[in-house]
Order: C-alpha cells, then sequence, then structure tokens
C-alpha cells in the first residue's frame, strides 16, 4: 500500500524518528515499524479527522539548499554529488527504503558515515582464491562427526540487516560501485525518494540471494551438509551448504540459481562457505550480476550465531565489499510463533493484487476496486474465470 | 468494526466510518503480518465484527478508503499498535 505523502505539510521536518520492531513487509523487505513522535508526522484518526486529512493536497515541499535527491528532477546530472551525505539528507539506503512508509517526505537521516567499513579486508581477488586461503589455514578443514558438530540449534532473528550498507548514509555506498551501477543506486534512491518502492515478493518473486542470507533463521549442521532456513510471511528461503568435500557442479553443469550453490568447510566450530553461480539480482548495496561469488565464515558465540560475508562481482563493485552478520537467538518459546510456511499467492494472488500503478508507485487493490480478486476466496478458480470470460 | 481477517502476509481490518455528510464509507485497514500482529498481542479473536473501536491510521495517497494501521483501540480499551 502506498503511504500517504498527501496528509502532511512538509514545512517542519522531524528529526526524530524512533523505530521500534523489525518485521518483513509486504515487499519482503526487512523493515522497522516507524512510530513518528513530531506531531507533523501523526496518523489520522478515522471518521472526521480523516476527512480533513486527506484535504492536504498541496505540495509545500521544502528545497532549502542545494538540490539533493529529494528536489532533483535530473539525478544523473548531479552525480558529483553522489558521494555527499547531504545529497541523501544523510540517511542510509536502509531509511531511503522506509521512505515509502513516512508520512513525511524527505526526512533527515540518522546515517553515519564510517558507521561499518564497506570495503572488505582481505587482500584477494577472487571468492575462490579466498576460499582456498581458509581452506589451507584450517589444513583441509575439521572433519565433524555427529558428536563434535557445533550446536546451531535454535531459531534465529535474521542477522543481515548491514548487508545494504547498515547506518552508513546512502552516499557511502556510491564509491564502492562502478559507475554504471552508481548509477543504477542512485536511480533507485531517487525512487525510494518518490516513494516507488519495488520489492521482489509483492509481484511473486524471489527475494533472491541476499534476502535469504539476510533473513536467515535456522541453521541445521550435519557432518556432511548444513542446511540454513527462513520462514515467513512472504519468504521461504532454503540453502545446502555441503560440507562433505563434493565440491562444486562441473563447469558444465554450472548455470545461475536464485541461491546459487554452495560448498563449504569447517574450521573447528567456524563454517566457512563458498557460493557461486547466483543469479543476479537485486540486493546488498544494489543490484549484482549473474557473476556474484560470496565467501561467508559462521561461528556460533553464545546465544549469536556471528558472521561476515564478502563479495567478489567485478562488474558492479569496485574492490571486494563486506559485512558482519549476527543472528540473534530468538528466545520466545510460544508455539504460535513458530516458522510456517506462505506461499505468495497467500491474499496477494500473482501480481494481481500488487500493481504498479501510473505514478510509478507499488500499489494494492481493495475489495471493490476492478480487478481485485480473493486468492482466498471460497472458488478462486471461479473468480479467475470471471476474467477469462 | 465489519470484519477481521486474520491471516497473511497482512491482517486487514474493515470499519463502518461516517463521515462529514453522514454517508458510511466501509474503510480497509491493513495491518501486519501475522507472526507480527501475534508479538504485538493481537490473535484471531481480538476484534470481532459489530466491535466499536478506534483506528489511527496512514490514509491511502489516492484517496481510497484504506489506509495502513498506527494504532486501534479496541472495544475494551486496549491499544494495539
Amino acid at each position: 500500500m502506498a503511504v500517504p505523502a498527501a496528509a502532511t505539510t512538509r514545512l517542519l521536518l522531524p528529526t526524530a524518528r524512533p523505530t521500534t520492531e523489525r518485521y518483513i513487509d509486504f515487499l519482503g523487505r526487512s523493515q522497522v515499524n516507524t512510530t513518528p513522535s513530531n506531531n507533523n508526522t501523526r496518523p489520522h484518526k478515522l471518521a472526521a479527522t480523516l476527512i480533513t486529512a486527506m484535504s492536504f493536497s498541496g505540495f509545500l515541499s521544502v528545497s532549502a539548499g542545494a538540490q539533493d535527491i529529494f528536489t532533483t528532477r535530473d539525478f544523473r546530472a548531479d552525480r558529483e554529488r553522489w558521494t555527499n551525505p547531504a545529497y541523501f539528507r544523510n540517511n542510509s539506503a536502509d531509511e531511503m527504503f522506509n521512505m515509502d512508509r513516512t508520512p513525511v517526505d524527505g526526512l533527515e537521516g540518522q546515517g553515519q558515515v564510517g558507521a561499518q567499513d564497506l570495503a572488505s579486508p582481505y587482500p584477494y581477488s577472487s571468492a575462490w582464491e579466498h576460499y582456498q586461503v581458509l581452506l589451507e589455514e584450517a589444513e583441509g578443514g575439521t572433519h565433524h562427526t555427529r558428536e563434535s558438530i557445533p550446536d546451531w540449534r535454535g531459531r534465529f532473528d535474521g542477522g543481515g540487516d548491514r548487508l545494504n550498507g547498515g547506518q552508513n548514509p546512502a552516499s557511502s555506498v556510491v564509491p564502492m560501485l562502478t559507475p554504471e551501477y552508481q548509477e543504477y543506486f542512485v536511480q533507485e534512491m531517487k525512487a525510494l525518494a518518490d516513494k516507488r518502492s519495488w520489492g521482489a515478493n509483492a509481484f511473486c518473486l524471489p527475494g533472491g540471494f541476499m534476502t535469504a542470507v539476510r533473513d536467515a533463521e535456522e541453521f541445521i549442521a550435519t557432518p556432511e551438509r548444513v542446511w540454513i532456513l527462513s520462514a515467513g510471511n512472504n519468504r521461504n528461503y532454503i540453502r545446502w551448504i555441503y560440507t562433505d568435500n563434493s565440491g562444486h557442479s562441473a563447469e558444465n553443469y554450472q548455470y545461475p540459481k536464485w541461491h546459487g550453490e554452495s560448498i563449504g568447510f569447517w574450521n573447528d566450530d567456524e563454517l566457512i562457505v563458498h557460493t557461486n553461480q547466483i543469479r543476479g539480482w537485486k540486493g546488498g548495496l544494489t543490484e549484482f550480476t549473474d557473476n556474484l561469488e560470496t565467501v561467508e565464515r559462521y561461528r556460533r558465540v553464545g546465544d549469536t550465531i556471528e558472521g561476515e560475508i564478502t563479495f567478489y562481482d567485478g562488474e558492479v563493485y569496485v574492490q571486494p565489499v563486506y559485512s558482519k552478520l549476527a543472528y540473534e537467538l530468538d528466545t520466545d518459546p510460544r508455539p504460535e510463533l513458530r516458522p510456517l510456511y506462505n506461499s505468495c499467492t497467500d491474499t496477494n494472488g500473482p501480481s494481481t493484487k500488487v500493481f504498479m500503478d501510473e505514478r510509478g508507485i507499488l500499489n494494492e487493490r481493495l475489495p471493490g476496486d476492478p480487478l481485485y480478486w480473493d486468492a482466498n476466496g471460497s472458488a478462486p478458480v471461479g473468480h479467475l474465470s470471471q476474467y477469462q470470460r | 468494526m465489519t470484519e477481521f481477517t486474520f491471516r497473511n502476509p497482512h491482517v486487514f481490518l474493515f470499519v463502518d466510518v461516517e463521515n462529514e455528510t453522514g454517508e458510511v464509507v466501509n474503510y480497509w485497514v491493513e495491518m501486519g503480518t501475522i507472526p507480527g500482529m501475534i508479538r504485538r498481542g493481537v490473535g484471531a479473536k481480538t476484534f470481532q465484527s459489530g466491535d466499536a473501536i478506534s483506528v489511527n491510521m496512514y490514509p491511502l495517497t489516492d484517496g481510497r478508503p484504506g489506509g495502513s494501521y498506527h494504532t486501534i483501540v479496541a472495544a475494551d480499551g486496549k491499544t494495539y499498535n
């Protein structure tokens, strides 16, 4: 659902931006619930107040100072400012992704330059070289038995929330990218500034490799294989990591896959993973190509699975990029919060209920709107046949 | 409230609202995911058709009668956010 900009004035931009709870929205994005504290951003009480609020359709945009991502009419002409935090009003990429949920346009962000290092600390030029060095350091890897395999049981909260640059302002992402992908990145930031977001899951498309890493919840370790699972709203992710020394598929049988192909080994209590054949998609710092390869390292420390991932894709990144990972154990034992399987078509339907409207904003059809159909209705096939006649 | 749909990907409320001209309009209020709403204390029977509830929400930008909830005060006075 498009979140309104119209019901607010834009003269007094609040700086307070409290967040409360993470969840996965219908776009399949990891979200925080934004509860604006400024009076300017309060939602509107239904009944009479709502009608009044919706009449604030005047666009009183603030354009004080230099052109930025919220005010520019041609972001490509601003290339020299893309590395300036002010161009993004100090918003991180994550904050930009949440713009469509804030009723005020152009909020100042809380980005911190240098909050995390986006460049890989490793000297390697390829993921395979990186992986081989770690394998050598582990002297071929630790061969665990069922008795010695690390105990990673438990359900964890997805811990890859720094993959898109963390608390760095969006401007810090730009220097990490090649000119072509800088433009793709800023183009998406501009769309987000205009509240035009796009999420793969809204169209029943997979979230792809980055989402599977970001939202991992369970790590099932056996001597021969590790499964990484995530199950919830609009997401049913599984990764298979072969630790049985069987290697990758022969080159003739390699092709891009949503989650790629992963092999790994143990170095004592640490799992090291090499993934190739990843299907190009979006996620992490920006879009990526079929040539992306990664090296991941995971270790359980108390109630946390700590990890890191290094990305190698020379078409996208000017140097290998890097992110730390931290998956915290979910200690809420309630049965009603167990993982669950969802087909994307629950409610949403295959791209019929969620659609890109004429404004370029992802929108939803409501009951009563033309072409609305209820995938959970008593006779969904009957609904479909209405449109086929 | 006319209908409460407790299902994924998002939970929905439908509420009849009388506008300034006295016309009753049915509003579509989108909430969060089922797991997310459970963590906030909302279950399948928290709201019942016929309940008088109060909804704070972000209205749709295109003027249709719907929006994304912010807080809901249930018939028993309990607030959910």
